[in-house]
């Protein structure tokens, strides 16, 4: 249910973003999903799918990129997170800064236009 | 071979990549940003209450009015589904606007931006949201609250923290209801806090029970404290003029 809500935040930023762009369309939309975003992937590219069927959209593929939870540990600096354990792996350490894969972020998307001969 | 279709049109001959890199619900979180800055200058503790069905928050905000009274000025934000049963039970408490999400499962900072307005004019110290009951999809929204409390109740099972970590991960507070049905089932009070801990290990808790009014008080204590603390904070951020001063 809220990866429909997602999509549909999404395609509403993609849409603003290319309203002044005059006539063309997106075809392609790249999208960074963490390990922890708190989503389903299956089901964001099935909303996905299913809100893009129909005008003013045509199909754009979706490319998803998944990440893995990132933390500062306070004394090893960067780590990754495996598990959804929130434990620094090298140091055993509690006292972590999430900075990264625990969200959805809208990394890029691509824009189609017509050239002069054929618009 | 260009074969034209109605349906799928060929493909525009100049693509250009549009970067954009940002977090899907970023407006959806400026408007929560927003909202929080806005009570924290009011002097109201905006408090999310999130649990799975029936966990007991409305049965907490009831007792949460009863034990206070009218010491403090309480207002609440019930997000249902599609009826008003929860608004109906909390409306003769406190002032209570609902949030009807439409069959959505979970509520989002813009819809509770537009219950805040139907309050005012709004005088009051403590704005609770109740949120749609879900485990899963509200623990990804900030609704501009400056507290998350997450109940659990003891029916529940005491493995719960670790199945839904997002939303353990992102609460203060574990509060576990229902405390008389303790009994009459198999489950761990220091067990649940210690999950939850793996995940959050700052996270505090109070456990409660609705029916006889047992740690309410207790559970009353903390949110005073944390409206203290988001005030203090703030007042101390708005003066910063002499950072060596001592804090009172
Ligand atoms: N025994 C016992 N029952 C409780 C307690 N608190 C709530 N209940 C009961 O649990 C059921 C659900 O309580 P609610 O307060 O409606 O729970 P809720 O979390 O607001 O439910 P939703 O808004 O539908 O998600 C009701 O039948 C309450 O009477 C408690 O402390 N002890
Ligand atoms: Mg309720
Ligand atoms: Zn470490």
């Amino acid at each position: 249910m809220h990866e429909r809500s997602l999509v549909l935040n999404l395609l509403r930023r993609v849409t603003e973003l290319t309203v002044e762009r005059g006539p063309g369309r997106v075809t392609e939309i790249d999208v960074e999903v963490g390990d922890f975003a708190g989503i389903e992937v299956d089901l964001f590219a099935s909303a996905f799918a299913q809100e893009t069927s129909e005008a003013p959209w045509c199909r754009p593929t979706l490319q998803i990129r998944r990440v893995k939870l990132r933390a500062e540990c306070v004394d090893c600096g960067p780590v990754e997170l495996t598990g959804m354990r929130f434990v620094c792996p090298t140091c055993g350490s509690t006292e972590l800064e999430i900075c990264g894969g625990d969200d959805v972020r809208l990394l890029s998307f691509t824009w189609a236009t017509a050239s002069e001969e054929l618009s | 071979m260009t074969a034209i279709s109605a349906t799928t049109p060929a493909p525009l001959p100049r693509e250009h990549v549009v970067v954009v890199n940002e977090p899907v619900l970023a407006q959806q979180r400026e408007v929560a940003q927003d909202l929080r800055s806005r009570c924290t200058a009011r002097g109201i503790l905006v408090v999310n209450l999130v649990s799975s069905p029936g966990a007991g928050k409305t049965s907490l905000l009831e007792a949460t009015a009863r034990h206070w009274k009218n010491r403090y000025r309480l207002a609440v934000l019930v997000g249902d589904l599609a009826t008003d049963r929860d608004a109906q039970r909390l409306a003769p408490l406190m002032p209570t606007a609902q949030l009807t999400t439409g069959g959505a499962c979970h509520l989002e900072a813009p819809l509770v931006a537009r219950g805040l307005q139907a309050l005012e004019p709004l005088e009051c110290d403590f704005l609770f949201v109740e949120n749609v009951g879900n485990l899963v999809c509200p623990a990804s929204h900030d609704l501009g609250e400056h507290v998350r409390a997450v109940l659990l109740s003891v029916t529940e099972g005491d493995d719960k923290p670790g199945k839904y970590p997002k939303m353990f991960r992102l609460s203060q507070l574990l509060v576990i209801s229902k405390l008389d049905l303790l009994p009459h089932v198999p489950f761990s009070v220091t067990a649940a806090i210690a999950d939850a801990r793996l995940i959050q290990p700052q996270i505090d808790h109070r456990e409660v029970c609705a029916v006889t009014g047992e740690g309410i008080a207790a559970w009353c204590d903390w949110l005073e404290f944390a409206r203290q603390r988001v005030l203090h904070d703030a007042a101390a951020a708005r003066s910063p003029a002499s950072p060596g001063a001592s804090v009172s």
